[in-house]
């Protein structure tokens, strides 16, 4: 901490020169290499060490404990000399949900830290903290991360929770997991030697397993090769006659959210109930009590996506028009920004999921939500395709040095007599090589920041104060809202989620004698509401980049002045004072 | 205030009248507090949870130990769920003290009596509205108008019942919605159209508007329907089903119970929903498709026997139809598997034929419409020629008159409302229609005891039969086996088979995999059918010389069951000490 210290002390001489500025060399007051990935004690380290240096923006909060203890924490960034952090419309911002799924949390990482680097420098993003909140939770499954980073795993193992759980329901938990046979660090693929093998090693580069031709050969007979898939590395270990088919933990958090949470019969690792693992159950509690939060962003990994629900083809239709075209206003931005993604609904361009937390989000909640699949291959050759196995081998030889495979070698095994086992390690797949981390978090932290940028922003575009009458007066309220998202979503009123929005006009000596929405905002009527004028509660807001206009009728003298307050969960608050007098 | 001052002066001169008609939750729970004081080496109360408020929700175990009462199968009753049932509670306690007497069923079972699941809805304001009386005291903003319980139902006629207020002729900002019931003029219909009927009157829950919205008596006491807030078929948008699935303090105590006592292989839930008179139907799927609405079509056949058992046991012939969405006993049943029966415990009865052709008598009107309302005299409808639209309450109507001293209806009486102005206040007294008279609590005790020692006779038991082992030459042993469900009840629902929430027998051969030539070391029997359900096994084992061999069936609920093969000599479980 002492050289943390000594850093920031550094750094800040040459924070003012302005020079850095233009070149967009932001520096930080904590020194973090964005090229390597971090465990779960280093992430908590850098979290810690973050808040720390920018006080004067972050806090740092515990809300939960995950299965096997580890603190789930949540940084606040919010500029307190612009409000509370609960008066302003908040992005929450999270990832790893799926413990191998790790550079998501490198990700919130990187856009704590670039945020607190831009405040004060960067216009548009210190314009952004002045005007919102961000709450960013970098590991929702620290459990999972740990294990990933600590133990023998592959590039999709380790998805799960680790509270031990019965997968095979033999009444013991945990206990044929897999083994890492070869010693590599990492549990790679393991194939059994087989002379009706359906693979062989390829000839000319006997790392790579080829398919054997299934059509037999012109003179009839039939083509057999060496070896056949048996699965990941390891052994039976509970004698069932399975191998590995009761690992660590069991379960998938992203299916355990009350939003068409369904069962396990139906949904794979969903868990007993919604709600039921300790991460997602604190979460959920955490996001309740924050209904200020008018965007979400949750990182996993891969594929270079950009996903929003539904999860289920039947719940295509409570997504309503009105939202999907601001979803895909701000998805499409994203397609630009982050080369190789593809703007993607769950159900139809993915597969169903039942039980998602951004589904959860977004229609429960009636929050506008995404998920990122980050890192892509099309990235590898950067010409829009695939790499094909030769050419993923060849960019494995050339650019990683081999750093991500094992040699394949033969060995004895308890089951299969003998296994061939190597190829890719943990590192081979799903994430980014480290010399790419960097720009794969930015374009993505850009994103999130673009899609932060739509929360609602409203003003008073114009009130205007008519007499009409002896002692009465109109006063027409036309209120904009300068961003994409509405101050309430179609799903939020539609379901009438959370509190409506309240336009409210009070004053001493004034009486509000009625009011209500104008339907047309040049029309010369308006639709007065039969109960408390005074206080409006308008379910359905004020609609993204559009404007809503209401009309008071009030008693008063010329003197009297009015304020007009307008006020919702997810914006912040705007008031004004005027006197009755045509001209304000 | 005044008002209030006054209905409370009211009511205490009243009290005979409007009497529960049954022991309070909290007497009962007293009373059961005894009976375990008294019977502590057979039963013991160990407190699962705390309701919103922090009332305890506490278990009954009754077995041969309670310390090991975790040891053997059980069969679970829930109670007291809904407050607008609080007799179901001293039904759960009669029906301790009934099974505490059967000592030869809970030598081999333990029974887990949960008699107040929802302490709180038995508690608050002293007087409900039937439409609202089974919540929990977990408040909601139902107008989300950022005040809590602000506009609760009230008495404000004073009559010692919360009901309904009807307003004839209401203005242009109320539009009639319906009318009087030509059949019965103390009920209300909507109008049927093709009989050129008109709507004369709206219908509001008896109140004032206290927050002054226009919207009378919306905002009342507590909120959360513990019963309909778990997760099969929850209700997302209803406010009263809670944030999210098993969000309540209620709700987590029984599921958390439910999911940390595998042993439990049979369940029964007093409360809103029957499924015992009626067995439900088991055509419907949920939106998945892959789970029932409410039962598996190859478990109906099930529910029919049970449902005939209970009929038998408790004479009740009617139930109330009711929306189960989010209630225990569907989570229990659709996503544990546990085989659940849902009882209201009692059902209208037969009111006693009219007597002969009394003339129409007119609905009374008291002058005063502060005065106390004396039980009124049975009352004839005034248009006798139509039967009325609502048959259902038609009947517990002509209950009330004829065997009920007209107890269970309000009579409607004008009354001049802050802001409604003329209105009449009256209908169905809250209770009537979902809780027993006292006189019945006893007896529904018994019939819940026995359906429960029912269920605990007709539990799963597995047993090894035809068990042969013979040498092959070689060294090796064919044996084979039988493994039998002794018991009428399957050892899985076919919910709990294809949710794979029920546990599988699980059959172990003791020796090593390498020496097991044909068949499985570990083989999981998903489930045996009931009354004789039977799998066969056949292993071809390298049997080392005097080597005995253990072949287990081990089913988490129940005893396990061993074999031990040693040559060709085979001993059964029974001559194997436990």
């Amino acid at each position: 901490m002492k050289h943390m210290h000594l850093i920031a002390g550094l750094l800040s001489i040459t924070i003012h020169t302005g020079t850095a500025w233009s070149q967009q060399q932001l520096p930080g007051k904590v020194d973090i290499a964005w090229n390597r990935f971090y465990d779960d004690t280093e992430v908590l380290r850098i979290a810690q060490s973050l808040v720390a240096a920018y006080p004067n923006l972050l806090t740092i909060e515990e809300i939960g404990k995950s299965a096997l203890g580890r603190p789930l924490i949540v940084v606040t960034l919010n500029n307190p000399h612009t409000g509370a952090a609960n008066t302003k419309p908040a992005m929450w911002i999270d990832g790893n949900i799926h413990g191998n799924e790790i550079q998501a949390t490198e990700t919130v990482l990187y856009s704590i830290d670039y945020l607190c680097r831009a405040f004060g420098k960067v216009a548009p993003l210190t314009e952004l903290i002045d005007q919102s909140v961000f709450y960013f939770l970098p590991s929702v499954n620290p459990d999972g991360r740990a294990n990933w980073f600590a133990a023998q795993n592959n590039s999709h193992s380790s998805r799960t929770g680790m509270r031990p759980t019965d997968e095979d329901r033999d009444g013991a938990l945990d206990e044929d997991g897999p083994e890492d046979l070869d010693g590599d660090g990492s549990i790679g693929q393991m194939w059994r030697k087989d002379p009706l093998g359906t693979h062989r090693r390829n000839l000319r580069d006997p790392r790579i397993l080829e398919s054997v031709p299934t059509e037999p050969r012109p003179d009839g007979t039939i083509e057999h090769g060496d070896w056949s898939h048996a699965g990941s590395e390891g052994i039976d270990n509970d004698g069932d006659g399975q191998v590995n088919e009761d690992g660590p933990g069991g379960y998938d958090m992203n299916r355990n959210w009350p939003s068409d949470w369904q069962p396990v019969h139906v949904e794979g690792g969903a868990g007993d109930y919604p709600l039921s693992y300790p991460e997602t159950r604190s979460i959920a509690l955490w996001i309740l009590a924050h209904p200020n939060i008018a965007a979400g962003q949750s990182y996993h990994n891969a594929g270079g996506m950009i996903l929003r629900g539904p999860g289920a083809d039947y719940r295509e239709s409570e997504y309503h028009a009105g939202d999907r075209n601001t979803y895909d206003s701000i998805a499409s931005a994203g397609e630009e920004m982050l080369p190789y993604y593809r703007s993607m609904v769950i159900y139809k361009d993915l597969y169903t999921v039942h039980g998602g937390f951004v589904n959860w989000l977004a229609e429960s909640l009636g929050i506008i939500s995404f998920t990122n699949e980050l890192w892509s291959d099309k990235r590898i050759l950067q010409n829009g395709n695939d790499p094909s196995p030769e050419e993923m081998t060849r960019w494995r030889d050339r650019l990683l040095f081999e750093q991500t495979t094992t040699e394949w070698k033969e060995l004895p095994h308890p089951e299969f007599t003998t296994v061939l086992v190597g190829g890719g390690n943990k590192w081979s797949r799903r994430i980014p090589p480290p010399f790419m981390l960097e720009e794969e978090a930015h374009r993505n932290f850009a994103f999130t920041a673009f899609h932060a940028q739509q929360m609602p922003l409203v003003r008073f575009h114009s009130i205007a104060i008519e007499p009409c009458g002896e002692g009465l007066w109109t006063i027409t309220i036309d209120i904009a809202n300068d961003h994409r998202i509405p101050t309430r979503t179609v799903r939020a009123s539609d379901k009438r989620i959370g509190m409506a929005d309240r336009l409210t006009v009070s004053g001493v000596d004034l009486t509000v004698l009625s009011g209500g929405p104008m339907p047309q905002r040049l029309g010369t009527t308006f639709e007065p509401v039969r109960f408390n004028p005074e206080s409006l509660m308008i379910e359905s807001g004020i609609p993204g980049l559009g404007h809503r206009t209401f009309r008071f009728i009030v008693q008063g003298t010329p003197r009297s002045s009015a304020t007009i307050k307008f006020s919702g969960e997810k914006f912040k608050t705007i008031e004004k004072t005027i006197t009755l007098s045509p001209k304000p | 205030m005044i008002n209030t001052l006054l209905c409370s002066l009211v009511l205490a001169t009243t009290q005979s009248v409007t009497a529960p008609t049954s022991v309070t939750p909290e007497a009962a729970m007293t009373q059961l507090r005894q009976l375990v004081a008294k019977s502590a080496a057979h039963a013991s109360i160990v407190t699962i949870g705390r309701s919103w408020t922090g009332r305890p929700i506490e278990v009954v175990a009754i077995g041969a130990d309670p310390s090991k009462s975790d040891t053997f199968p059980a069969i679970l009753l829930v109670s007291g769920l809904d407050g607008s049932r609080p007799g179901s509670v001293s039904i759960a306690v009669a029906a301790v003290e009934h099974l505490l007497s059967t000592p030869e069923l809970w030598r081999a079972c333990t029974f887990y009596v949960i008699p107040c699941a929802n302490p709180d809805a038995f508690a608050g304001p002293s007087l409900k509205w039937e439409g609202r009386a089974n919540r929990s005291a977990h408040p909601i903003d139902e107008d989300r108008d950022g005040r809590i319980d602000e506009d609760q139902p009230r008495d404000i006629n004073c009559d010692g019942a919360i009901t309904m207020m009807r307003r004839l002729s209401p203005p242009a900002s109320d539009p009639p919605t319906h009318m009087i019931d030509p059949g019965d003029g103390r009920l209300m219909r909507i109008p049927d159209a093709t009989k050129d009927q008109r709507a004369t009157h709206s219908l509001f829950v008896e109140g004032t508007d206290s927050d002054l919205d226009g919207s009378i008596a919306e905002d009342d006491f507590g909120g959360i329907d513990i019963d309909r807030n778990f997760p099969h078929r929850w209700s997302e948008f209803d406010r009263t089903a809670g944030a999210f699935p098993l969000s309540e303090p209620e709700s987590q105590a029984l599921a958390q119970f439910v999911l940390t006592h595998s042993r439990i292989v049979g369940a029964l839930v007093i409360g809103r929903w029957d499924n015992l008179v009626k067995t439900p139907d088991s055509n419907g799927r949920d939106i998945t498709g892959k789970t029932p609405l409410a039962l598996d079509g190859a478990d109906q056949s099930t529910w029919q026997e049970m449902g005939k058992k209970w009929r038998e046991l408790s004479a009740q012939a009617r139930s109330t139809e009711c929306d189960p969405s989010g209630s225990l006993a569907l989570w229990l049943y659709a996503h544990r598997g546990i085989p659940t029966f849902s009882t209201q415990a009692w059902g209208r009865p037969d009111a006693s034929p009219p007597p002969a052709a009394a003339p129409p008598a007119p609905q009374p009107v008291p002058s005063d419409p502060a005065a106390p309302t004396a039980p009124p005299a049975p009352i004839a409808p005034i248009f006798p020629l139509e039967k009325p639209a609502d048959e259902e309450a038609a009947a517990w109507l002509a209950w009330s008159d004829r065997d009920q001293s007209g107890r269970g209806f309000v009579p409607w009486v004008p009354f001049d409302h802050p802001t409604l102005g003329r209105v009449e206040i009256g209908g169905f007294r809250s209770g009537f229609r979902t809780d027993p008279p006292a006189s019945e609590i006893a007896r529904l005790g018994i019939a819940v005891s026995n359906f429960m020692s029912e269920l605990a006779k007709r539990r799963p038991r597995i047993a090894w039969e035809s068990v042969t082992a013979k040498a092959v030459g070689g060294g090796v042993i064919e044996v084979e086996a039988a493994l039998v469900n002794q018991g009428w009840l399957p050892t899985a629902t076919a919910m709990g088979k294809s949710n794979r929430q029920s546990p599988p027998v699980i059959v172990t051969v003791s020796v090593p995999k390498a020496r097991i030539l044909a068949g499985q070391r570990v083989t999981l029997v998903d489930a045996l059918a009931g009354a004789g359900g039977r799998r066969s096994f056949r292993w071809l084992v390298t049997a080392l010389q005097s080597e005995p061999i253990t072949i287990e069936a081990r089913w988490e609920p129940g005893e396990t069951q061993r074999l031990i093969i040693t040559g060709t000599t085979v001993t059964l479980p029974a001559e194997i000490a436990r």
